[in-house]
C-alpha cells in the first residue's frame, strides 16, 4: 500500500469551491477576474506539489474481508473511497490545468464576463480531475454525469438555436449512456460485491471466466465509454458540441473528452483484464471513427466544423493505440493523446482569433489574412505541421511509436491507417490555412479593436511546448510507459 | 399480495404514460407511477430511498413538467 | 431467488425498455423527457432489488441493538452479527440516492431546453425542429 498522500482531494475540491464562489459573485466583474486568476495559479501548482500515493477517504484502511461469511473472492478489501495519484495522472493533470488556465484567461479578457460561465468551466475541470483520479467506480460514474451537465451548460451559453439543439441531443444520449454505465456497475456490484477498481480487478481475476452477467457488464460499460469519448456511433454528437461552443471553450472540451477516453479505457482494462474480445471491440470502433472522421473533415467548408471532425478522428487514433492491447500500444496511445490535445488547442485558439477578428469562420468568405495577422498565420502553419506528424514536432514521435506498436502487435495495416490519417489531416487543415491566410481576393472586413495579444501569447507558448516535447519526447514518454508496465494489463 | 399489485401498477402506468396523447393526463399518470415506485422501494426494505423518491419523483419533477407544459402550450410568443 | 425480487427485476426491465422506446421513437419532445425519467426509474429499481433480503428488516440500528455501541470502533458490528446477517444490504441505497438527485437535475436542464426550443420553433415536434440537420 502506498503512502497516504493528503493533497490529492484538493485537485477535485478546490475547483468545486471556486466554482461556487465565482457563481455567487456573478455580476461583479473585478472580483470574478481576480478570483479566477488566483485560482488558476493554485490549480496548476497543486498537481506539481502533491506526492504520489493513494488517498483513503475517512481513513478507512485496507482490511480483511472474511471470505467465509461474505463470500468475497479476495482476502483483503479497501473499506472506503480511494483516490490514487501516479505519474500518469500528474502529466495529464498538468496539461489539463494549463489548457484550462489558457481558456479561462481568454474568456475573462473579453468585455462581458459571466460568473456562471467561469463556474461551469471550473466544474468541468473538477469532474475531469476526479474521473482521472478515482479508484472507486461509482464515484467515477457520478463525475461523468457532472461532466455531461457542465459541458452542455458551456454550449448552451452561446445562446444560438444550433447550440441549443446540440446540447439537447448531447443530454438525451447522455441519459442513455449514464443509465448503461450505472446498470453495468449494478451488475458488477451484484456479482462481486465490490466497488473499488483495484479490488474488482483482483476479484474478477480470481473468479475465473466471466459468466453471462459479467459479459453484460462489459458490453454496457463499453457503450458508456463510446459515448463519453465521442467514438463511432456518437461521433456526430460530440463534433456538434465542438462546433457550436465558442472556439476557446472547444479547446477545453476536446482535452476533457480525450482524457476521459484514456482514463475510462484504463479502468476497463484493469477491471476486465483477462478478456481479449474487449480490446478487439474497442479497436474496431476506433478504426471506424478514424476513417469516418477524416473523410468528413475533408468535406467541410467551415473552419470550426472542420476542426471538430479532425478532433474526433484524432480521438479515434488514440483509441486505436489503446485498443491494440500491448503495453507499448497503450503507452503510445496515451502519449499521442497528450501531444494531440496541445496541437488541437493551438488550432482552436487560432479559430477563436479568426472568429473575433474577421467576424466569421466560413472559409468561403475569408481572404488574405496574412498581412493582417502574420504571427497567427505562421503559428497556424506550424500547428498544421505539428498535428500531422512532421518532425521535429511532437505528433511525429507519438505516431511513430503507434506505427511501431501496431507492427509489433501483428497488425501492420494499422500503421498504414495512421499514415493515411495524418495525410488527410494535413490536407484538410492546410486547405483551411490557405483559404484564411493566403488566398488572394477582395478585402474582408476586420474588427480593428481586437488586438488578440492574449491569444497570440497563448499559441506561441503552446507551439514552443509542442516543439519541446518533439525534441525531448522521453521526458513525457518514459513515465507513461513505466506507469502502463506497472498496471500489468 | 399488495406488493405484486404495485409492481403490476408501475409497469402498466409507465406504458400508459407514454401512449397517452394528452400531455396533462400523461404527467398525472407519471406521478402515480413514481408514487407506486416509492411504495415498492419500501417493500424492498429501503424506506429512506422511498422517502426521497416520493418527494422528488412525485412532487418536484411533476411540478417542473407542468410548468414546462404550461409554457409550451399556452403560446406565449415573446 | 425470492419471487418478489424476480418480479421487481422484470418490472425494472419493462421500465427501461419502455423508457428507451419513448426516448428514441416518440416525436413529442416532452414524451422523450418522460422516457428519460422512466429509464432512470428502471435502473434505480434494479439497484435496490439487488440489496433485498427476503424476510429481513430495514437497516436502521434499532433501539435494543444500540444500547452499548460506541460510534468510533468497529467491534460492535461483530456482536451485532445477527443484525448484519438479517438486514438488507444497504450499499446500493447510497448509489440510488445519488442517482435520483442526478436524474432530477439532468431532467430539469432538459425541460428548460425544451421550453427554449419551443419559443424558437413554436412546435413540440422533434421532426420539425431537427429538419435541416444532416
Amino acid at each position: 500500500m502506498l503512502n497516504n498522500s493528503t493533497l490529492i482531494p484538493l485537485m477535485v475540491v478546490l475547483p468545486l469551491i471556486m466554482a461556487i464562489l465565482v457563481n455567487f459573485l456573478h455580476q461583479k466583474d473585478k472580483s470574478v477576474k481576480f478570483i479566477s486568476i488566483v485560482s488558476l495559479i493554485v490549480f496548476v501548482i497543486v498537481p506539481v506539489v502533491t506526492l504520489y500515493g493513494v488517498h483513503l477517504f475517512s481513513g478507512h484502511l485496507r482490511t480483511g474481508s472474511f471470505p467465509e461469511i461474505s463470500k468475497m473472492l479476495i482476502p483483503e478489501v479497501y473499506m472506503g473511497i480511494v483516490y490514487s495519484y501516479g505519474t500518469l495522472q500528474k502529466i495529464l493533470m498538468l496539461v489539463l490545468t494549463i489548457i484550462t488556465g489558457f481558456s479561462v484567461l481568454t474568456v475573462i479578457n473579453k468585455k462581458m464576463i459571466s460568473g456562471v460561465y467561469v463556474a461551469m468551466i471550473f466544474i468541468s475541470l473538477a469532474s475531469t480531475s476526479a474521473i482521472m483520479l478515482a479508484d472507486d467506480i461509482f464515484n467515477f460514474f457520478v463525475f461523468t454525469e457532472f461532466l455531461v451537465v457542465a459541458q452542455a451548460a458551456l454550449v448552451i451559453a452561446v445562446q444560438e438555436t444550433k447550440s441549443f439543439k446540440a446540447a439537447f441531443k448531447y443530454m438525451i444520449f447522455g441519459t442513455i449512456s449514464g443509465a448503461s454505465i450505472l446498470l453495468g456497475i449494478a451488475l458488477l456490484l451484484g456479482s462481486y460485491g465490490l466497488l473499488n477498481i483495484t479490488d474488482l480487478s483482483n476479484a474478477i481475476a480470481a473468479g475465473g471466466q466471466l459468466n453471462s452477467i459479467g459479459l453484460s457488464a462489459v458490453a454496457l460499460l463499453t457503450l458508456g465509454w463510446l459515448y463519453e469519448s465521442g467514438l463511432f456511433p456518437f461521433h456526430i454528437i460530440k463534433s456538434n458540441m465542438y462546433e457550436n461552443a465558442k472556439p476557446e471553450i472547444s479547446a477545453l472540451l476536446q482535452v476533457q473528452s480525450k482524457f476521459v477516453l484514456v482514463a475510462m479505457a484504463i479502468i476497463l482494462f484493469r477491471v476486465f483484464s483477462g478478456y481479449a474480445l474487449l480490446k478487439s471491440v474497442m479497436l474496431g470502433f476506433a478504426i471506424f471513427t478514424v476513417v469516418i472522421g477524416s473523410v468528413m473533415a475533408l468535406q467541410q467548408i467551415e473552419l470550426r466544423k472542420l476542426l471538430s471532425y479532425v478532433a474526433v478522428s484524432q480521438a479515434g487514433l488514440v483509441a486505436v493505440g489503446l485498443g491494440l492491447g500491448t503495453s507499448f500500444g497503450i503507452a503510445a496511445g496515451i502519449f499521442h493523446a497528450v501531444n494531440d490535445v496541445l496541437s488541437m488547442a493551438i488550432l482552436f485558439f487560432v479559430a477563436s482569433f479568426v472568429y473575433d477578428k474577421f467576424k466569421t469562420t466560413n472559409l468561403d468568405q475569408l481572404r488574405e489574412g496574412l498581412h493582417i495577422a502574420p504571427l497567427v498565420g505562421f503559428v497556424m502553419l506550424l500547428a498544421t505541421l505539428a498535428i500531422s506528424g512532421v518532425p521535429p514536432f511532437n505528433s511525429y514521435q507519438s505516431e511513430w511509436r503507434l506505427i511501431q506498436a501496431a507492427t509489433q502487435a501483428g497488425l501492420p495495416e494499422l500503421g498504414i491507417l495512421v499514415i493515411l490519417l495524418s495525410v488527410a489531416t494535413f490536407v484538410a487543415i492546410i486547405k483551411a490555412f490557405y483559404m484564411i491566410f493566403m488566398r488572394p481576393g477582395p478585402e474582408v472586413e476586420v474588427n480593428t479593436e481586437v488586438r488578440g495579444t492574449m491569444t497570440k501569447a497563448i499559441i506561441v507558448i503552446l507551439i514552443i511546448a509542442c516543439l519541446g516535447i518533439g525534441l525531448f519526447p522521453n521526458v513525457v514518454y518514459d513515465p507513461i510507459y513505466n506507469f502502463v508496465l506497472s498496471l500489468g494489463v | 399480495m399488495f406488493d405484486y399489485i404495485l409492481l403490476f401498477a408501475v409497469a402498466l402506468s409507465a406504458l400508459m404514460a407514454i401512449i397517452q396523447e394528452n400531455l396533462y393526463k400523461s404527467i398525472i399518470i407519471l406521478t402515480f407511477e413514481s408514487f407506486s415506485l416509492a411504495a415498492i422501494f419500501h417493500f424492498l426494505l429501503a424506506t429512506d430511498v422511498a422517502a426521497v423518491q416520493a418527494i422528488l419523483g412525485a412532487a418536484l419533477l411533476p411540478g417542473l413538467f407542468i410548468v414546462a407544459l404550461y409554457k409550451t402550450t399556452k403560446g406565449r410568443d415573446e | 431467488m425470492d419471487p418478489f425480487q424476480v418480479g421487481s427485476f422484470l418490472t425494472a426491465g419493462i421500465l427501461v425498455v419502455t423508457g428507451l422506446w419513448a426516448l428514441l421513437m416518440m416525436d413529442n419532445i416532452l414524451k422523450k423527457i418522460i422516457g428519460a425519467n422512466l429509464i432512470g426509474d428502471g435502473v434505480n429499481l434494479v439497484l435496490i432489488s439487488i440489496g433485498y433480503r427476503p424476510g429481513g428488516f430495514i437497516p436502521e440500528v434499532m433501539h435494543h441493538f444500540h444500547a452499548t455501541a460506541t460510534p468510533s470502533d468497529y467491534s460492535y458490528l461483530l456482536e451485532f452479527g445477527e443484525f448484519a446477517s438479517n438486514a438488507s444490504y444497504s450499499l446500493p441505497f447510497a448509489l440510488v440516492l445519488t442517482n435520483i438527485v442526478i436524474g432530477a437535475s439532468t431532467l430539469s436542464v432538459m425541460l428548460a431546453l425544451a421550453v427554449v426550443l419551443y419559443h424558437k420553433y413554436h412546435t413540440l415536434s422533434v421532426q420539425k425542429m431537427f429538419e435541416g440537420d444532416e
